[in-house]
C-alpha cells in the first residue's frame, strides 16, 4: 500500500494551506506589533512543513538542505525584532 | 631566473601585511627593505659576473598576442647598467632612511612602497618588450604618487603629490599612444611575431619606422612621454612641487631613478631615431633650454632642496640636450654617446646630495641657506662631501663629473661647427646653462659653510656616522670615478656599444692632455659661474620683479586644480539626486525598460498557453499570500510593521521556488532573506521612527508603474521560459539552447570516465582546449564555479568593495562636517536618506522597552552556546556538497555569517570579545586572492584562466567522491562572502 497517496498530499497541502492563510490573516489584523512578530515565527514553521510535505511528495532527498536551513536560521528575524522591541537595541 | 629578480621586490612588499599582522617592532620594514634589496644585489650579481650558461639573460613568455604585449626581460648593457643604479643606490638609501626618518612615520607604507617602486623601475629597464615597459612606467607613477604624498596632512605635499601623478600620467598616455603608433607602422608595413615590440627589433626595424608619414607624431607623442617624466620645458614645474616629499624619497626618485625613466627612454629611442633631422632641434632645444631654466631657477632658489630640484631639471635637460646632439666617439661611423657616463655620473652625485641637504636638515632644522653660514667648523664631513659633490656637478677636474661635462661640452662645440645657426644657438645656450650649474654649486658649497652663521638661533651639530654613510658611498664613488677613469673605459664602452649597436674603436677622455677648446671652455666656465654666483643677488631680485610662477604651471594649476573641480562639483549636483528613492528609481526603471526592451527586440516568442496543475494552484496560493503580506508592507506606517511585514515573504518565495525543483535558489532565498532583515533592522536605529508620508500623488504613480512594469517583464520572462515550447528553442540560431548545453555537458559519470579512458582524457586536462565537462551533478553550482566562473569573481569583487565601501561610508557618515569641502550638493545627498522622512517630529518612543540594559536573555545566551555550531558545521558540509547536491560557497558563506549573527544576538560584546573585535576586513582580500589564485592555477598549467579539474577517487566504504579543484574557487567565493556579510553586520551593530 503506498503511504503517501496523492489524496493525502491534497488533505496536508489544504491545511497548511489554510494554517498559512489564518497567519497572514493575524499577520494584517494583528492589533498590536508582538502578534505580528510571533506571525513571522509561525508562518516560517508553516513552511518548512509544507517544504517536508512537498519533498515527501516529489521523492526527493535534496530538499532537505533548505527546511533545516530554515529552521536552523529562520529564527533570527523573530529574536532581533524581540529583542528591539525590548530593549531598544539588537546588539549590546 | 630574471623573472625572480624582478618578482623580488613585488614580494617583499607582499610580504608586508601578513607580518604586520604580528606586530612586529617598527624596525622590521627597514629590515626587509634591506634583506630584499640585497638579495636583488646578489642575483643582479650573478647575472653580471656568471658565465653565460648558468645565469641567462634573457626570458620571454607569450602574454596578450593579440596587442603584442608579451613578458619579455633582458638584461643587456643598459638594462644591467641601470639595474645596478636603481638597486644599489636603492640599497643605499634604504640604508640613510633608517637614519633619517622617524621610526613611528607610518614605517610600513614607507618602506613597502619603496620597494613597489624599486620593483616598477627594475621592470621598466628590464623590459625589452616596449608595451611592458609602459605597464611598469604608469606603476613608478603611481608609487611616486604615493610616495611623494607621505605626509599627506599637509595640503602643500597632497597637491605636489597630485601635479606629479598628472603630469606623468599625461605623459604616459602620449607614450602609450606612441607606442601603438609604432606597432601600427610595424603592422602596416607587414611585420609581426611576438618579439615585434622588443627593443632591438624596433632598431633592426627602424628605416621602416623612420620613413612612414605618420613617424613624426609618433616620435613627438614618445618624446612627450619622455619629457614630462623627467620634467623638461614645458613640464618642468612638477619636480620642485615634489619636494614635499621626504629627503630619502627626493633622493631616490627625483634624483637618481624615476626621472631617469624618461632619459632611459631618450637612450632606447636614440639608436632608432638619431638621424632625424628633427631629432637634434627638439630633444637638443628641449634639452638646452630646461638646463637653463633649471640653472636660473636654481639660482634664486633660497631652499637648499628646491635647489637641488631645480638644478636636477637643469642636468636632465643637459642629458637630454646630448642625446640631441648625438655626439659620438672617435673613429665610428655612427654617433655614439657615451651617455651611460653623464647618467652615472648625475645619479651619484645628486643622489649624495639630496642626502646631505638631508643631513643639514636634520642638524639645523632648517633648508634656508640665507639662514646658515659657517657651518664648515661644526659639520666638517658633511662640508668634505658636500664640496666633493658639488665639485663633480660643476665639472671640476679630478672627479666623475668632470668626464661628463667634458663629454658633454665636446658635443656641443661639434653640433655647433657642424649645424650651422641652429647649432651655434645650443652651444651657446648650453655654455650659458653651465654657467649656472657653476654658480649655483659654488651656492651650494660657499652658502651654508663659510662666512658666519646669519642666524644666530641655529645650533647646528653634525649628523652621526650612521646618517652620513650612505652619501659617503656615493659621493667618494664620484671621487674615484674621476680618478680612475682608465679603468672605466673598457667597461663604459661595452656597454654603450649593446646599447647603441655599434662598435668602439678607442676613446680618449682625460685630464688636459693637450690645450684646446676644451680647456679654453673649461676656465670660462668656471670664471664666468663665480662672477654669476657674485651677482647672484642681483639676479634673484630681478627676478622677483617678473615674480609671477611660469606659465605652464599657472596653466595645470588652473586647468587641473580650479576649472576641473569646479566642472565635476557642477556635474555631480545637476545629475545626483539627493534622494535614495529617485536614483533607485531611475536604475531600476532603466534595468527593466532595457530588459524588456531586449526581450521583445530578440524576438523572444511570447507563448501564454499553459495547462495548469494543481501544483500551480499551490504555487498560485502562495504567491498571492504574499502579494497581501507586501500590500500590508505598503500601506503600514511604521518602519518596524514594514520590516515585520516582509519577513516571511523570504521563506514563502523559497517553497515557491522548492515547488518548482530549485533547491539552491530556495537555500539562497532563505538565508539572503534572514541576513536582510537583521541588516534593516540595525539600520532601524538610524531613522526616525514614525515618517509621514511626503510623497506627492504624481510619484506614488510613478513608483507604482516601474515596480509593477518590472515585475510582469520579469515575471514574463521567467515564464516563457519555462515553457516547454521555448525551453527547446534557442534564441541564437545554430547553437543549442542554453539549459540544455549546460544539463548535457555539466555531468561526466563515473562510469564513463573509467569505461573510456580516451574520452576522459579529452574532456580533462591537459589536452583539451576547452573542458566542456566537470564532473559535478549540480548543475546550478557548476555553472557558478565551472562554467560562469569569470562572472562569479566579478561578483564577488563586487561584494567585496560594496562591504568595503559600507565601511567608509559608515566611518564617514556619522559626522558630515568631516567630509571633504564638496559643494552643497554632495552635502546634501548625504544628509538625505529619503525623502519620506519628517525630521522635524522627534522618533516615537517603541513599544516595550521594559528591559533596556538587561543582560541578554537566558534563552538566547544558553541556546548562542552550541547553535552557532551547529549551524557552522552545516555550513562546512553545504559547502563540500556543492557540486554534487545544494550547497556551495555562497549558501556556505551566508550561513556562517548567520551564526555570527546568532552569536551577536545572544550575548554581550564583552562577551564575545575575541570574535567580535577579529579583523573581518582581511578575510574579504584573502577569499578574493584565493579565487584568483585558484584561476591562475590553470593559467600556470598553460590553459585558460579558470579552468577546473576533476577526477573520482573511490573511498572505502563510502563509493565515490568526486574531487575538483573548482573547490578552492568556491572557498575564495566562501571567504569574500563570510568577511563582507559580517563585517557588514558587525558594523551596522556597532555605535
Amino acid at each position: 500500500m503506498e503511504l503517501f497517496t496523492p489524496a493525502m498530499q491534497v488533505f496536508f497541502f489544504a491545511a497548511l494551506t489554510l494554517s498559512l492563510g489564518v497567519m497572514i490573516y493575524r499577520m494584517i489584523k494583528g492589533p498590536h506589533v508582538l502578534d505580528r512578530v510571533i506571525c513571522i515565527d509561525a508562518i516560517a514553521l508553516i513552511v518548512i512543513c509544507m517544504m517536508a510535505v512537498w519533498e515527501l511528495a516529489v521523492g526527493t532527498p535534496y530538499f532537505f538542505d533548505a527546511i533545516l536551513v530554515l529552521a536552523l536560521v529562520g529564527f533570527l528575524a523573530t529574536v532581533a525584532l524581540c529583542k528591539y522591541l525590548e530593549r531598544g537595541e539588537i546588539i549590546d | 631566473m630574471l623573472p625572480v629578480l624582478l618578482l623580488l621586490p613585488f614580494l617583499g612588499a607582499a610580504l608586508f601585511y601578513p607580518i604586520y599582522q604580528f606586530r612586529p617592532g617598527d624596525r622590521v620594514p627597514r629590515q626587509l627593505t634591506l634583506i630584499t634589496t640585497g638579495a636583488v644585489l646578489v642575483l643582479l650579481a650573478w647575472a653580471t659576473f656568471a658565465p653565460g650558461g648558468d645565469a641567462p639573460r634573457e626570458f620571454f613568455a607569450e602574454w596578450i598576442p593579440a596587442i603584442g604585449l608579451h613578458v619579455s626581460l633582458w638584461l643587456d648593457g643598459p638594462a644591467l647598467f641601470f639595474s645596478w643604479i636603481i638597486a644599489g643606490i636603492g640599497f643605499l638609501i634604504f640604508y640613510y632612511s633608517g637614519h633619517y626618518m622617524d621610526p613611528k612615520d607610518a614605517p610600513w607604507r614607507f618602506y613597502a612602497t619603496m620597494l613597489l617602486f624599486m620593483g616598477a623601475m627594475l621592470g621598466v629597464v628590464m623590459s625589452r618588450n616596449v608595451l611592458l615597459m609602459f605597464l611598469f612606467w604608469e606603476v613608478t607613477s603611481l608609487t611616486s604618487f604615493i610616495l611623494i604624498g607621505h605626509w599627506h596632512e599637509r595640503k602643500s605635499a597632497r597637491q605636489g603629490a597630485l601635479q606629479a601623478l598628472i603630469v606623468t600620467a599625461l605623459g604616459g598616455l602620449c607614450l602609450l599612444a606612441g607606442i601603438a603608433g609604432v606597432y601600427w607602422i610595424l603592422m602596416d608595413a607587414g611585420l609581426g611575431g611576438p618579439h615585434l615590440l622588443d627593443w632591438d627589433q624596433l632598431w633592426l626595424h627602424r628605416d621602416v619606422i623612420t620613413s612612414h608619414g605618420a613617424s613624426f607624431v609618433v616620435l613627438v607623442l614618445l618624446l612627450l612621454g619622455a619629457f614630462t617624466k623627467s620634467a623638461q620645458f614645458p613640464f618642468q614645474f612638477w619636480l620642485p612641487g615634489a619636494m614635499e616629499a621626504p629627503t630619502p624619497v627626493s633622493a631616490f626618485l627625483h634624483a637618481a631613478t624615476m626621472v631617469k625613466a624618461g632619459i632611459y627612454l631618450l637612450g632606447r629611442l636614440y639608436p632608432v631615431y638619431w638621424a632625424e633631422p628633427s631629432w637634434l632641434l627638439i630633444v637638443g632645444g628641449v634639452g638646452v633650454v630646461t638646463m637653463l631654466i633649471g640653472g636660473f631657477m636654481a639660482i634664486v632658489s633660497t631652499d637648499l632642496k628646491q635647489l637641488l630640484a631645480h638644478s636636477t631639471v637643469s642636468q636632465l635637460g643637459l642629458i637630454t640636450a646630448y642625446y640631441g646632439f648625438g655626439h659620438g666617439l672617435v673613429g665610428t661611423e655612427k654617433p655614439l654617446p657615451l651617455d651611460l657616463a653623464l647618467i652615472a655620473s648625475h645619479a651619484l652625485f645628486k643622489g649624495g646630495l639630496f642626502m646631505i641637504v638631508g643631513i643639514i636638515d636634520h642638524g639645523t632644522h632648517t633648508r634656508e641657506w640665507p639662514r646658515l653660514g659657517g657651518l664648515r667648523h661644526k659639520m666638517p664631513w658633511t662640508f668634505a662631501l658636500t664640496l666633493i659633490g658639488c665639485a663633480s656637478m660643476a665639472g671640476f677636474p679630478f672627479t666623475f663629473g668632470f668626464v661628463a661635462k667634458e663629454l658633454f661640452l665636446k658635443g656641443a662645440l661639434e653640433v655647433s661647427q657642424v649645424h650651422g645657426a641652429a647649432g651655434i644657438f645650443l652651444f651657446v645656450t648650453a655654455l650659458l646653462a653651465s654657467l649656472f650649474t657653476v654658480a649655483y654649486c659654488i651656492r651650494m658649497v660657499v652658502s651654508p659653510f663659510f662666512g658666519k652663521p646669519r642666524d644666530p638661533s641655529i645650533d647646528a651639530h653634525e649628523g652621526g656616522a650612521g646618517i652620513l654613510a650612505a652619501p659617503a658611498v656615493l659621493i667618494l664613488l664620484t671621487l674615484l670615478g674621476g680618478l680612475y677613469v682608465p679603468l672605466l673605459e673598457r667597461p663604459i664602452a661595452t656597454l654603450v656599444e649593446a646599447a647603441h649597436y655599434g662598435k668602439v674603436s678607442g676613446f680618449t677622455v682625460g685630464f688636459f692632455h693637450h690645450v684646446d677648446v676644451l680647456l679654453l671652455l673649461a676656465v670660462i666656465l668656471f670664471t664666468g659661474g663665480a662672477a654669476i654666483f657674485l651677482l647672484a643677488d642681483r639676479i634673484a631680485s630681478a627676478h622677483k620683479v617678473f615674480g609671477s610662477p611660469a606659465p605652464f604651471r599657472r596653466a595645470y594649476e588652473w586647468t587641473f586644480e580650479e576649472a576641473a573641480p569646479a566642472f565635476a562639483a557642477w556635474l555631480c549636483g545637476a545629475v545626483q539626486q539627493p534622494s535614495l528613492q529617485r536614483n533607485i528609481a531611475i536604475t531600476s526603471g532603466v534595468a527593466f525598460g532595457l530588459i524588456g526592451f531586449a526581450a521583445i527586440y530578440s524576438g523572444m516568442p511570447f507563448v501564454f498557453e499553459f495547462d495548469v496543475t494543481w501544483l500551480d494552484i499551490m504555487a498560485g496560493g502562495v504567491v498571492i499570500m504574499a502579494g497581501a503580506l507586501v500590500l500590508l508592507a505598503i500601506g503600514s506606517k511604521t518602519f518596524v510593521v514594514r520590516l515585520i511585514a516582509i519577513s516571511p515573504i523570504g521563506p514563502m518565495v523559497a517553497l515557491f521556488y522548492l515547488f518548482y525543483k530549485a533547491p539552491d535558489l530556495a537555500l539562497t532565498q532563505i538565508l539572503v532573506e534572514v541576513s536582510l532583515v537583521v541588516m534593516l533592522l540595525l539600520l532601524l536605529f538610524r531613522l526616525p521612527q514614525r515618517f509621514v508620508a511626503r510623497s506627492t500623488r504624481a510619484r506614488r504613480i510613478a513608483t507604482a508603474a516601474i515596480a509593477i512594469t518590472g515585475g510582469l517583464i520579469m515575471g514574463a520572462l521567467t515564464f516563457v521560459g519555462q515553457h516547454s515550447e521555448t525551453r527547446g528553442t534557442s534564441i541564437i540560431p545554430g547553437h543549442p539552447p542554453v539549459n540544455q548545453y549546460y544539463l548535457e555537458n555539466a555531468f561526466y559519470p563515473p562510469q564513463k570516465f573509467q569505461d573510456n579512458p580516451e574520452l576522459a582524457a579529452e574532456l580533462n586536462y591537459p589536452g583539451a582546449g576547452h573542458l566542456r565537462s566537470s564532473g559535478g551533478r549540480n548543475v546550478v553550482n557548476v555553472i557558478l564555479v565551472d562554467f560562469r566562473g569569470f562572472d562569479t569573481l566579478g561578483e564577488i569583487l563586487v561584494l567585496g568593495i560594496s562591504a568595503v565601501g559600507l565601511l567608509v561610508l559608515l566611518v564617514l557618515g556619522r559626522d558630515p562636517d568631516k567630509l571633504p569641502d564638496w559643494r552643497s550638493a554632495g552635502r546634501r545627498a548625504v544628509r538625505y536618506i529619503s525623502e519620506g522622512y519628517d525630521e522635524s517630529k522627534p522618533p516615537a518612543p517603541t513599544v516595550l522597552r521594559r528591559k533596556i540594559g538587561a543582560p541578554p536573555s537566558l534563552i538566547m545566551r544558553e541556546t548562542g552556546r552550541f547553535a552557532p555550531a551547529i549551524v557552522l558545521v552545516f555550513a562546512v558540509v553545504l559547502f563540500f556538497a556543492g557540486h554534487n547536491a545544494p550547497g556551495g560557497g555562497f549558501i556556505a558563506g551566508l550561513m556562517s555569517a548567520a551564526a555570527f549573527a546568532i552569536l551577536l544576538l545572544s550575548f554581550r560584546k564583552e562577551d564575545i570579545r575575541r570574535l567580535h573585535d577579529f579583523r573581518y576586513l582581511t578575510i574579504i582580500p584573502a577569499g578574493m586572492a584565493v579565487a584568483l589564485g585558484t584561476g591562475l592555477v590553470a593559467v600556470a598549467f598553460g590553459l585558460p584562466f579558470l579552468t577546473s579539474g576533476f577526477t573520482y577517487l573511490d573511498v572505502p566504504f563510502y563509493g565515490e567522491v568526486e574531487v575538483t579543484s573548482a573547490i578552492g574557487f568556491d572557498l575564495g567565493v566562501y571567504l569574500t562572502v563570510v568577511g563582507s556579510v559580517i563585517l557588514i553586520i558587525k558594523r551596522l551593530g556597532q555605535e
